[in-house]
Parts: structure tokens; C-alpha cells; sequence
């Protein structure tokens, strides 16, 4: 084994665990991380195996194969987290404004008003 | 019509939320100002006005300031809520025609500035581009053609106050409105409205980039 193979194992073992920890609950995230995981794994212990794919659907080297597969991880993993954080803001939205609503206030020198 | 609450999301107005408040007290209805977040609390400036406030802790947007606005209105028994602007572009003398009609049977009164001539004339040009071109996103994604495609003046019925709950909480919440009233079915109206472009409200309103964000905000509300 190779340097370079063991450095890339241990940062996806590291990216691996993170995920993981990130999504707990959720087994569609859960499956996409552990194929990310297990093909990352795969591709640096036998890098030859990329290019003998890729030429199975047509495509000429291994490099393009992977970079290929790493546009469509990045956007998808993009997109779990835009919609996380759209959710995220939605709850937040819901708290502050039950703050809101529980600080409401008369003025002009009337007491609180409660609802 | 009674127990009607004008409401009126406010950021950093300063001032002129203030006067814009004091040109509605003689009208009689029930004020709600909601502050998002502004930099500084505007609640002292207000303290001896007779309306009710409320305070985001943080600024979250128009969209989310107005809904808790209409959900305090709620509360509180409204049988109506206009919605206001704070830059004192919108005209108080126009609310009873909005209110009138309701009364008459509509559920959602919207305020238009296509339908009068002159009104249109008080239009800046570049911007009657964007609002045209907005027209037709705001039918593709809702499906309601409307004169106005982006217009804040507005006057819901209890009937909408139940049925509106509006979570975008930026400007898309325009448009999301729509999708929500043909939703639930409710009957709308347009009402002529003159809307006052001042120096103040130009720079406080939006560039027309913005209308860019919104599109992208209403695609991804469709996707997630």
C-alpha cells in the first residue's frame, strides 16, 4: 500500500464518520454516504478498477469515470444540505415569532396584552 | 367593518415608520406594527402611539414579519388585515374601498397599479418592465393572472386569515401568496391603488436584481 492510499483512506474514514454522525435518521442519506464511502474506499485500494469501468459504459479513462461520479455526489450533497438549511430556517422563522407574539405589547401607555 | 387591523412589517424605517403610523391613527383601526430585527428598536420612538408591537429578535424578512402580523391579527379576533407599507408609498384613503370590497363578498382585495392610467404613469419605467415580466412568472407558478403581479397592498377576510400561512419569508412571498389563496379558493379582487414613489422608497424598495432571487426562491419552494 501506497503513501497516498493510506492519507486518502483515513480522510474518508474521517468525511465517513462526520456524515454519518450528520445523518443519523435519515436511511436514504445514510446509504449514499456508505456507497460514497465504500466506492471511495475501493477506487484508492485498486485504482485500475476505475478505468476497466469506465470503459464498460463507454467512457474512455478512469480519471473522467470518477470525475463524473464526483459532479454528481457534490451536487447531491449540495442539495441535502440546501434543503436541510431551508428547513432549519423554517423552524427558526416559527420561534421567533412565538417570541414575537408573547413580547406583543399595547403601547400609547396600555399594560401587556396576552394571548 | 369592524375590528380591522392594519398591519405593517417594518426594518429599520426609522422616522418615517413613525409618521406613516400617525397618518392611520385618525382612521380608527387597530395598528400592528411588527419590527424585523431592525438595527435599532424602534419601540421607544413609538411608546406613545396607541398601536400594538410586536418584535422579531432577528431579522428573518417581509414574508415572516407579515405572518406574524396576520397571526397576532388573528388572535386578537381581526375580521381584517391590511397590509401596509412602512415607507409611506401606500395611500391611507385607499383602505375603504379594500374594506368595502370585502364586504361586498371577496375574500382577498389586491391592489393594482395597471388598472388606472395615471396610476401606472407614477410607475417608474424600468421597474413596469419587471413588474410585466413578473406577471407572467407569478401566473406560470400560481395560476392566477392578475394586473399586478407584485404588489404589498393588500386586504385579507377572515376567511383568508385562516387559510393563509405564508413560509416564504422573503419577497417570493408575493407570489407564494397567490398559490395559497387559489388553493384554498378563495375569491379575489382588484382594487386601483396609487402607489407613491418617493427617493426614500426607491432606495428602501427593490432593485430589480432582486426579482432574480425571487424566481430562484420560488423554484426551490417547489422542489423542497
Amino acid at each position: 500500500m501506497s503513501w497516498i492510499q493510506v492519507i486518502l483512506i483515513a480522510g474518508l474514514l474521517v468525511a465517513g464518520l462526520l456524515a454519518w454522525l450528520v445523518l443519523r435518521n435519515k436511511l436514504f442519506g445514510r446509504l449514499f454516504f456508505i456507497v460514497q464511502f465504500v466506492m471511495g474506499v475501493v477506487f484508492v485500494l485498486w485504482p485500475d478498477l476505475t478505468t476497466q469501468l469506465a470503459n464498460l459504459i463507454g467512457i474512455g479513462r478512469g480519471t473522467d469515470f470518477l470525475l463524473y461520479l464526483l459532479i454528481l455526489f457534490v451536487y447531491f450533497s449540495g442539495m441535502c444540505i440546501l434543503a436541510k438549511f431551508r428547513q432549519i430556517e423554517r423552524r427558526q422563522t416559527l420561534l421567533i415569532r412565538q417570541l414575537a407574539l408573547r413580547g406583543a405589547v399595547k403601547l400609547g401607555g396600555a399594560k401587556n396584552v396576552s394571548l | 367593518m369592524k375590528n380591522v387591523y392594519v398591519v405593517i412589517p417594518s426594518y429599520n424605517e426609522g422616522e418615517t415608520l413613525r409618521r406613516t403610523v400617525e397618518s392611520l391613527l385618525p382612521c380608527g383601526y387597530e395598528i400592528v406594527v411588527v419590527d424585523d430585527g431592525s438595527r435599532e428598536d424602534p419601540r421607544d420612538m413609538l411608546a406613545d402611539l396607541p398601536i400594538h408591537y410586536l418584535r422579531h429578535p432577528i431579522n428573518l424578512g417581509q414574508g415572516a414579519a407579515l405572518q406574524t402580523g396576520m397571526d397576532y391579527a388573528k388572535a386578537q379576533g381581526a375580521e381584517a388585515v391590511i397590509h401596509f407599507d412602512a415607507d409611506g408609498q401606500h395611500d391611507k384613503n385607499d383602505i375603504p374601498q379594500f374594506l368595502t370590497t370585502l364586504e361586498a363578498g371577496a375574500d382577498v382585495v389586491i391592489g393594482s397599479r395597471f388598472l388606472r392610467e395615471s396610476d401606472l404613469a407614477q410607475v417608474p419605467k424600468g421597474k413596469r418592465l419587471v413588474l410585466r415580466c413578473a406577471r407572467v412568472v407569478n401566473g406560470i407558478f400560481t395560476g392566477m393572472w392578475l394586473t399586478d403581479a407584485h404588489n404589498g397592498f393588500r386586504a385579507l377576510g377572515r376567511k383568508a386569515l385562516e387559510a393563509i400561512d405564508l413560509t416564504e419569508n422573503r419577497m417570493a412571498h408575493a407570489t407564494e401568496i397567490m398559490s395559497q389563496i387559489r388553493a384554498a379558493k378563495l375569491t379575489v379582487k382588484e382594487v386601483p391603488v396609487t402607489i407613491r414613489y418617493t427617493d426614500y422608497s426607491q432606495a428602501k424598495g427593490q432593485k430589480w436584481t432582486n426579482s432574480l432571487n425571487i424566481l430562484i426562491d420560488l423554484i426551490l419552494n417547489k422542489i423542497m
